[in-house]
């Protein structure tokens, strides 16, 4: 079996770096960028099983990312990772999602290694 | 919605409460003024009628002062005329000469002084006139027959003084006379008579107007209602009663009644309409001697009347109008002060309301800027701590070296705390400014107990803390207790309250325990965590629930505090009790409970998110 591939974006470029040792631990390939617009073009030419996404981003913030994704696949699972309690101003974004998705897709930081583990491997195994 | 309503009715009043106002006032003044210059008129009326009468009482007493004052000029008159006819000389019948000259002379002057006579004369027995003064350059009738003189005769008839009707002389001027006759006092034999021939016109005017119709004037009447004097040359001479004065009257019925009336001795008054003006007349008989010889009367139009009525009612109009003028002026100032004084105080509490309107949206905008700096606050709190505690859990699983793995525990553990801390001075901030928000959902409380319970022993085990080994004990009295209330803060609760108990059960040497009861008593869910620690020092007792009161190596000193918050937001509340045989203390919430094992809708159960 193959590796799985993990696009993982955060601006911050001590958590890709932490969050990409403890992944690769755990058996994932991951290609972490702190800027959305690179991670967007790799996304063009790569083929992933995740993206990871933060939400509070400069520049292109993880729902907007998530448009130019679903622009090109619609398939492609995907969970936010945020430090944000408030979502109010995330409002319409998180309305087109779907309640499931809300419920298991949004993943608030910090979260030790082995929990963030089990929430991706949740979201991999649904259909 | 409803209170909005009712607020914009209170606007809608207030709006036109100013107009309803002013309103309300004109209506009172007009009804006033209305009232007043009704009273006004009706007052005017009366004083005009009082007036009037007044007026005719007056004149009615004129009248009679006149009647009375012309009855003893003619009395005085006839009394010279008796002194004449009893003096010597003409007793003994010497009826001219030079002595009787002298001395009717002295009693023509003595007349005239009384009032104006143009002839004092003497006749004897056969009415052939002896002796005649008259005023110089008048005509003299000495030796001429006056017989035909229906005075003469009587005079003779009678042989008592005569008061004549009215009469014409050759020379067409009208006059009475007044004769004594002169009777000898030994025999009584008549020898003649004295009189007086006075012209009536002359002799009215000394007591008043008889020339002007146009204003007040005099009228008198003979025994025959043949009038003596007008100003209306033509009637001179003629009866009342005659066709020519009844035509220029009009055949005044209440006229001549009241001639009728003042001939048969009375006093009366009458108002009349003559030449198309309307008149007061008012008539007294002239008493000379007692009897009624002529009839006085006073005439006056009544404008002229109403004209002295008017200056008293003017005078009365002015201080009346003076009054209202008055009155108007401090009404209209009065409203004027009012609608001004309202006017300013609109603009005052428009000034406040809006002062108040923009320190609110100061306030609103300062809230909001506190909640987006929590958030900011939280974002930016959490977001160094995933590093450190990633960082920490991917060494601790490599480094193998017990000192160095003791040192990423202190990490770790100590990024642990920093995260809990984190969490719960922003739940103090949400608390504190009242934003912390529920989202509940019906649930067993029970499970949550059990949930938190079995989460927490694992946790201890695996953190390997001290007191790792105390035994906790959940005994649910009711298999199912639900609730209405938001899942994740009861966890919380529940959480708080039995690490709190751990750490104070920590410091015994005896195999610690808690108990955890949860019991269902008349709609009320009460859940206790009994511990068998030290208790709770009464030092701390009465700041147990307050913010960093029981500050531990490992807490964050805000649990208890949220812990009460969160309970509090539910409708419950929590205390605590050190245990009665002196081990331990007992931590204790109570929520209300839901009657109905169905789910509640969840945006009506919910609190609403602020």
């Amino acid at each position: 079996m193959r590796n799985r591939r993990v696009l993982l974006v955060d601006d911050e470029s001590d958590v890709t770096t932490v969050l990409t040792f403890a992944l690769e631990d755990y058996g994932f390939e991951v290609d972490s960028y702190n800027n959305p617009l690179d991670a967007l073009s790799s996304f063009k030419s790569n083929y992933y099983d995740l993206a990871i996404l933060d939400i509070k981003m400069p520049k292109m913030n993880g729902f907007e990312l998530l448009r130019e994704i679903r622009k090109d696949d619609e398939n492609l699972k995907i969970c936010f990772l945020t430090a944000l309690t408030e979502l109010k101003d995330h409002k319409s974004d998180i309305n087109e999602l779907s309640p499931v998705f809300v419920k298991d897709g949004i993943i608030r930081k910090p979260i030790s290694n082995k929990d963030l583990l089990n929430s991706i491997n949740k979201i991999l195994s649904s259909s | 919605m409803q209170l909005k309503k009712k607020g914009s009715y209170k606007n809608l009043f207030s709006e036109h409460a100013k107009e309803v106002g002013i309103i309300c006032i004109t209506l009172i003044i007009s009804v006033v003024y209305g009232l007043f210059f009704y009273q006004q008129n009706v007052t005017e009326e009366s004083i005009r009628n009082g007036l009037f009468v007044a007026q005719r009482e007056r004149q009615l007493g004129s009248t009679e002062a006149m009647a009375q004052h012309i009855g003893s000029d003619l009395s005085l008159v006839a009394s010279i005329l008796q002194g004449l006819a009893g003096s010597s000389y003409l007793q003994q019948g010497e009826l001219y000469g030079d002595r009787v000259d002298k001395l009717m002379k002295e009693r023509f002057d003595q007349i005239n002084n009384i009032t104006r006579v143009d002839g004092l004369f003497i006749a004897d027995k056969d009415d052939i006139m002896t002796y005649n003064v008259v005023t110089e350059g008048d005509r003299s009738f000495v030796n001429i027959d006056i017989s035909f003189r229906d005075y003469v005769q009587e005079t003779k008839k009678i042989l008592r003084p005569v008061f004549s009707e009215g009469f014409q002389g050759i020379d067409g001027i009208y006059r009475i006379a007044i004769t004594f006759p002169i009777i000898n006092r030994e025999n009584g034999q008549y020898i003649g008579m004295v009189g007086v021939q006075m012209p009536t016109i002359d002799f009215f005017a000394r007591y008043g107007n008889v020339y002007s119709i146009g204003s007040q004037y005099l009228s008198a009447l003979d025994r025959n209602a043949v009038q003596l004097i007008h100003p209306v040359k033509s009637f001179i001479g003629v009866s009342f009663f005659d066709n020519h004065t009844q035509e220029a009257t009009g055949h005044n019925t209440i006229l001549n009644n009241f001639i009728r009336t003042v001939m048969s001795g009375k006093s009366d008054s009458a108002i009349y309409e003559f030449r198309g003006v309307q008149r007061l007349t008012t008539g007294y008989p002239i008493f000379v001697e007692g009897k009624p010889e002529y009839f006085a009367f006073i005439i006056t139009p009544t404008t002229e009347i109403y004209a002295h009525i008017n200056d008293v009612l003017f005078n009365e109009r002015l201080k009346m109008f003076t009054l209202v003028a008055g009155f108007t002026v401090a009404v209209v100032t009065l409203i004027l002060f009012l609608i001004k004084w309202n006017n300013m105080l609109d603009r005052q509490v428009k000034r406040r309301t809006k002062e108040l309107e923009k320190s609110n949206e100061q306030l609103k905008a300062h809230d909001k800027m506190q909640k987006e700096f929590i958030n900011i606050a939280a974002h930016e709190l959490r977001t160094p701590i995933q590093p450190i505690l990633s960082s920490s859990e991917i060494l601790l699983s490599k480094i193998k070296d017990s000192r160095h793995h003791e040192l990423l525990n202190i990490v770790s553990r100590n990024a642990n705390r920093l995260r809990r801390l984190a969490e719960d001075i922003l739940d103090v901030s949400r608390i504190e400014s009242h934003s912390l928000s529920l989202h509940k959902e019906q649930f067993n409380i029970n499970d949550i107990i059990e949930d938190v319970v079995q989460g927490y022993r694992n946790q201890i085990q695996a953190q390997n803390k001290v007191g790792s080994d105390t035994e906790i004990l959940f005994t649910p009295k009711d298999d199912v207790i639900m609730v209405g209330a938001d899942r994740g803060r009861l966890a919380q609760v529940i959480f708080n309250l039995l690490d709190n108990s751990l750490k104070f059960t920590k410091p015994t040497k005896e195999k610690g325990k808690i108990q955890i009861l949860s019991e269902k008593k008349d709609s009320q869910v009460t859940v206790s965590i009994m511990d068998t620690g030290t208790g709770i020092d009464p030092e701390i007792f009465p700041k147990l629930f307050s913010r960093f009161a029981s500050k531990s190596f490992s807490g964050t000193g805000l649990g208890l505090f949220i812990s009460k918050s969160i309970i509090e937001e539910h409708g419950g509340k929590v205390w605590a009790q050190n245990n009665p045989n002196g081990g331990g203390a007992t931590f204790s919430f109570t929520i209300p409970s839901s009657q109905q094992h169905l789910g509640l809708d969840d945006s009506e159960g919910g609190y609403n998110e602020k």
